[in-house]
């Protein structure tokens, strides 16, 4: 016997709202159109902070997230989210199968990181307050990312503060206008994706005895 | 591809106080009348298991644990959980399963060959096994890593014997395929043994791997669990001097050559 679904008759919306992309004509993103404007004027990273913000950002922004997402490609293997789509490639030779095992992996670390670094997360909003100790570091670390943006005519307010990398790489995300919470968790873990799946396909597919298994060790435990 | 603009409902509903489920009630059917494995081979098989037909599969299920975290796929879990969060584990190793060599994927991909050895007659079957051999290729369902037999397929196979199920189709041509392929020291493992054991209960490949999931998921869920809890440093960064380099060597950029030369000048 049909029974029509509890669900099925709650008075919801018969229509699927879009809020950013419209498709109704040619495609736009938050009301620029994309094959005829963007296309033809914009950068990446320019209509990457267009679609996270809503507003197209200045030069100055738009280099700081040059810079700043050229730094977040690097993926040293020592951590996790590289680790993982080794791993994943040790196991599997289904190159899909990479990105979403690695995904949670980026998404909790990057959820770990802004964690950690919420009150520094809090100090960019208002920075004449005395620096967040995780996020003192020493000048010498951020100087790389200095002579990058001095190398294109840009200064950030930021990096005369002795920084942590992952500070610096807060700070310069957050000047490109990701103030955001949800945008850096977004473009942290999305730039996260790419080391993974770099070292993962560089490596052929179930190469058990090329992997470390004994690392590191688990020992057992009587409890 | 299903091309209606409006999706068939074959699972269930919620309405007038109910679920119901496979064409069953919660309330009149299911709760008091089935088992859970029923409910689950309803899910993947769409037919309830007898009483006899579930205990055996969970015997199965059971016999089918192996939770050493160092395992690949269950360190992929720690990797994931280790944040705290056991479900983003499992969410990783689920969408690590599709065409992976260990995990579910390898018992589908058993069970279709047992459907081949099945279709082959009995004259056929060494030249068939040979060829496959020949051409260096892998025989789903067989083969064990770092020892000579897999214990989980014969706690299987021991389970098969004690509940009488060892005389159906599946399980008496795998019993040919590896009394050949035994000389040769290739012997079933236990994707192959649970994908046979399972198309003898009726279900076809792709539901072999899906009733399968059940005997894993317990083991993943402790290394999830533990992960989640013991949140080890030591995964979330690997010693640097256990990474060893064997890329491309160091090189300038076209750009950074042209910097240098021309600083040079």
């Amino acid at each position: 016997m049909y029974s029509e679904s509890t669900a099925g008759k709650l008075p919801c919306s018969e229509t699927l709202e879009a809020r950013v992309f419209d498709y109704s004509e040619s495609p736009s993103i938050f009301g620029y159109d994309i094959e005829t404007d963007l296309l033809q004027h914009y950068s990446l990273q320019e209509v990457l902070l267009l679609t996270l913000t809503g507003e197209l950002p200045d030069k100055k922004q738009s280099l700081l997230l040059s810079v700043v997402l050229t730094s977040l490609v690097a993926g040293n293997p020592t951590d996790d989210y590289v680790h993982g789509g080794i791993l994943t490639r040790t196991f599997s030779n289904a190159e899909e199968s990479i990105l979403p095992a690695v995904a949670p992996i980026a998404a909790q670390r990057t959820l770990h990181l802004l964690n950690s670094h919420q009150p520094f997360i809090e100090w960019l909003k208002n920075p004449t307050e005395p620096l967040p100790e995780i996020a003192v570091g020493s000048e010498n670390k951020t100087q790389p990312l200095i002579d990058a943006l001095q190398r294109r005519g840009v200064k950030s307010k930021f990096l005369d503060f002795p920084l942590t990398t992952t500070a610096a790489r807060f700070a310069l995300l957050f000047e490109a206008g990701l103030t955001e919470r949800w945008q850096l968790q977004f473009i942290c873990s999305w730039m996260a994706l790419l080391a993974p799946t770099a070292e993962a396909m560089a490596r052929p597919s179930c190469a058990f005895l090329d992997y470390p298994i004994r690392l590191p060790r688990f020992v057992e435990s009587e409890q | 591809m299903n091309t209606a603009d409006v999706i068939e409902n074959r699972i269930g509903v919620n309405a007038n106080g109910d679920n119901t489920f496979r064409g069953l009630s919660a309330k009149e059917d299911i709760v008091g009348q089935l088992d859970f494995w029923s409910l689950q081979s309803l899910a993947v098989g769409k037919r309830t298991l007898t009483r006899e037909e579930a205990e055996y599969f969970e015997q199965l299920m059971l016999g089918m644990n192996a939770s050493d975290p160092h395992i690949w796929p269950l360190k992929l879990v720690w990797l994931a959980s280790g944040y705290g969060e056991a479900f983003s584990g499992l969410a990783s190793l689920i969408a690590a399963f599709p065409r992976a060599s260990l995990g579910t994927a390898p018992i589908e991909e058993a069970a279709r060959q047992v459907e081949k050895f099945i279709a082959v007659n009995d004259l056929e079957l060494s030249p068939f096994i040979d060829d496959i051999l020949a051409k260096e290729e892998v025989i789903p369902g067989f083969g064990v890593i770092g020892r000579e037999h897999d214990e989980r397929a014969e706690i299987l196979e021991k389970v098969c014997h004690k509940y009488g199920f060892d005389s159906r189709p599946c399980y008496l041509r795998m019993k040919v395929v590896r009394s050949y392929l035994i000389k040769k020291k290739i012997d079933v493992n236990v994707g192959g043994m649970v994908a046979i054991l399972l198309m003898d209960l009726g279900f076809n490949p792709q539901q072999t791997s899906l009733m399968a999931c059940s005997g894993l998921w317990t083991s993943m869920m402790a290394n999830a669990v533990d992960a989640a809890n013991m949140q080890p440093s030591v995964l979330r960064k690997l010693p640097q001097d256990r990474i060893k380099y064997v890329g491309r060597a160091r090189r300038l950029s076209p750009r950074k050559k042209e910097q240098t030369e021309a600083e040079l000048v």
